[in-house]
């Protein structure tokens, strides 16, 4: 039996980590719900295993989406995580050439030059050292690389990266141990046994003379040793953890196993221990301008890992996407922060609905939703109202003196359970009316009853209504040459995904042009119902931020399509149009006719901000 | 029957000293906006909870700022989070926050 004691620190912290990580993994599994776990069963033997498998060769051996954002970025992370893993499977192979058997002791490979020290005339056994070394020279590249970056993060393309805890420090400091410990101790060992490669042996005939020793010699493999075993068992309590539970999530997400429950599951664990601290998605957050540098979904992550969340933490965020959708390993930060939110010791009451009348004595074809906040925007219903007129539509206002909140204010808070007695309300309004299709002027209000309200009824945001009407020819409509910009709500974009629709309608009525930011990229006005935070300054200052990013020197309008943009944006006092592109669509039916009335109109409201 | 308000009050003695005004302190300190505010009701008035029943936003905080908390859980559960009366606030008092925080102070004792 090939044994030294000095393998001892990385057997056992081999198996330590071995076994941490299956007593958490099942207990993950067991908290999934019936729906993810039949996904897991039913794709299990499915080509989705291979896809998913792919997708784990892809992202967290050669780190693609990382590469994708920074190329010096994504060789970093490459050259740790497909060099570490080709150094163990070529170790596997080099150690099966020798012994000719699979089942040694797990040691073996990762110590094989000092159980085979000596040289066997075998070319095969050069090509091995030759390739070995080069692996290792490629791994150490990207420990000389991570280093520089900590002082040197810009040539990394990022601002922002994040600050470490004490064990993610220490896992850390011992990672960039690990090879060069590796890589001297092989040099010794070939300094006084011979073999090794260019870079290897190289390095040990300059050890030869005065470092190389018996003692050097030992103490190096044990060095080695405790570098990695001391990593296996910071690892589960580390950021480090994101290693083996990426490849997980990667699998579950595969399968389709990943649906939001709303609640904290299995799944929420997966995610959260997923997410490395890479602190790629920091500059991407608008609160670090207000000065708020801790809340971040690295940050949310790392105190629910560690039982250490703050009520801040989990509340002072605008739930705006921008972070998921820059997040490299596709964290759904959203989901994970709601189901965080969520609280059911919070009591609240809303029986007096009860009173809301829900029958109609019309049967109109569409319902026309406003939202709590384009009744604070009049402008836009007008605008609205006057557009079903023109392509003549049955329509009804459902919420013209009694409006009840759609309800994703309080879900987003927290209280998704609490809210059900709104939501059953309304449904039963829209069901009530039996009407075929369901406009609504607001975002907030479109994702919640297209995602959650499982209706039977059509729901359109009215952006994508007026482009059907548009394209049925419902609308006499003229183009002026007026030069707008179109903004992207984050709830109508990154969080439902409506890109097209609104430009197609914009494009037909004026000259639009992009800014920079723009579709999933777009910044988020500042207004968002999810933060109740923010201070109305702390708004209006991402407001102003925002808009001097979004809007080019040579236009004079911005266009929207969310009322709560629309209110926050006109708060900021700027000289500039804020429309809403029912209001656009509104003025060019009257072809120029009252063009500025309406806008004027909205402008004089804002003002009492 | 739903009130509206519209029945005659029933007599009510403040008595301040007694009062205990600790919930307020809380929330004052937790959203100081709240000392901005006017009391000009345009928050009850843009309601949508407040537009069918007795609930109004601006009444609730009087109170418990006077240390009236008896109705305070009831007052405060009628809320829906909409947001509308942030954006009607002439004083830039975050509303939103200052219910939390009630909620917050209710769930402490
Ligand atoms: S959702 Fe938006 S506000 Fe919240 S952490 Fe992400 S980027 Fe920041
Ligand atoms: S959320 Fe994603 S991008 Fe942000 S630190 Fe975690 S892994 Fe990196
Ligand atoms: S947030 Fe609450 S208090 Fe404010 S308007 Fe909406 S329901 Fe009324
Ligand atoms: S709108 Fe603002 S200032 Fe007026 S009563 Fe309500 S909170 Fe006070």
């Amino acid at each position: 039996m090939k044994f030294n004691l000095f393998v001892l620190p990385f057997t056992i912290g081999l198996l330590v980590l071995f076994s941490i990580l299956t007593a958490k993994y099942i207990r993950w599994f067991l908290s999934l719900s019936t729906d993810q776990r039949d996904a897991v069963i039913k794709n299990f033997f499915t080509l989705k295993t291979l896809s998913g498998l792919r997708e784990i060769f892809l992202e967290s051996l050669l780190h693609r989406n990382i590469s994708r954002k920074n190329r010096l970025l994504g060789y970093m992370h490459m050259s740790l995580a497909f060099g570490w893993f080709l150094l163990i499977i070529v170790g596997h192979f080099e150690s099966y050439s020798y012994f000719k058997t699979a089942l040694e002791p797990p040691y073996i490979p990762i110590f094989l030059r000092y159980f085979q020290q000596d040289s066997l005339a075998d070319p095969l056994q050069v090509i091995y050292w030759f390739v070995m070394d080069l692996i290792l020279l490629f791994v150490l590249s990207g420990v000389a690389l991570a280093w520089y970056k900590r002082h040197n993060r810009k040539h990394f393309g990022m601002k922002k990266t994040t600050r470490h805890l004490p064990a993610d420090r220490i896992a850390l400091s011992v990672l960039w141990f690990i090879f060069p410990l590796r890589l001297l101790a092989e040099s010794i060992t070939s300094a006084i046994y011979g073999g090794g490669s260019f870079l290897t042996s190289g390095l040990g005939s300059l050890l030869e003379n005065n470092i190389a020793s018996d003692l050097s010699f030992i103490a190096s493999w044990w060095a080695y040793s405790i570098s990695l075993g001391l990593f296996f068992v910071f690892l589960p309590f580390s950021r480090y953890m994101h290693i083996p539970t990426e490849l997980v999530l990667i699998m579950l997400r595969n399968w389709g196993a990943t649906k939001y429950t709303g609640k904290i599951d299995g799944i929420t664990q997966f995610e959260v221990h997923s997410c490395s601290s890479c602190g790629i998605c920091l500059d991407s957050c608008q609160l670090l301008e207000l000065g708020h540098a801790n809340i971040q979904s690295p940050y949310l992550f790392r105190n629910f890992r560690g039982n250490k969340l703050s009520d801040t933490v989990v509340q002072n965020c605008l739930m705006c996407g921008r972070c998921e959708t820059t997040c490299v390993v596709g964290i759904k930060t959203n989901s994970v922060r709601r189901a965080i939110r969520q609280n059911s010791d919070v009591e609240v009451n809303h029986d007096y609905l009860r009173h809301v009348d829900t029958s109609f004595n019309s049967s109109p074809d569409v319902l026309y939703f406003a939202g709590c906040m384009t009744h604070l925007t009049p402008g836009i219903k007008k605008s609205m109202q006057a557009i079903f007129k023109a392509a003549k539509i049955n329509y009804a206002l459902v919420d013209e003196d009694q409006n009840i909140c759609c309800g994703r204010p309080m879900m987003l808070s927290g209280l998704a359970e609490q809210s059900l007695a709104m939501v059953n309300k309304n449904k039963e309004l829209f069901e009530n009316s039996g009407a075929q299709t369901l406009v609504t002027s607001c975002p907030i209000c479109y994702k919640v009853f297209r995602d959650e309200y499982n209706l039977n009824i059509e729901v359109l945001h009215h952006t994508q209504y007026i482009d059907r009407l548009m394209k049925e020819g419902k609308l006499a409509l003229a183009k002026s040459e007026e030069q707008v910009v179109y903004h992207d709500p984050c709830e109508l974009g990154r969080n439902s995904g409506v890109y097209d629709e609104p430009r197609r309608v914009i494009a037909a009525l004026a000259n639009l042009s992009e800014s920079p930011a723009n579709r999933e990229k777009a910044w988020c006005c500042g207004g968002s119902i999810a933060n109740a935070m923010l201070t109305s300054l702390e708004k209006k200052e991402l407001a102003i931020s925002a808009l001097g990013k979004i809007v080019p020197k040579n236009t004079m309008t911005l266009v929207t399509a969310c009322p709560l943009c629309k209110k926050t944006f006109a708060s900021t006092g700027k000289h500039i149009n804020i429309v809403d592109i029912a209001e656009l669509v509104a003025v060019n039916l009257s072809a120029g006719k009252d063009k500025r009335r309406i806008w004027m109109f909205e402008k004089i409201e804002s003002a009492s901000i | 029957m739903n009130s509206f308000g519209f029945e005659i009050q029933k007599d009510n003695t403040i008595e301040y000293d007694k009062n205990d005004l600790s919930l307020a302190a809380f929330v004052l300190r937790h959203e100081p906006s709240l000392y901005n505010c006017i009391q000009c009701g345009s928050c009850s008035g843009t309601c949508p909870a407040s537009a069918i029943s007795s609930y109004q936003f601006r009444k609730m905080q009087l109170l418990m700022r006077r240390g009236e908390t008896k109705h305070l859980r009831e007052d405060v559960a009628h809320c829906m989070l909409c947001g509308k009366c942030i954006l009607v606030c002439p004083r830039g008092v975050n509303t939103r926050n200052v219910i939390r925080q009630i909620r917050i102070a209710l769930n402490m004792n």
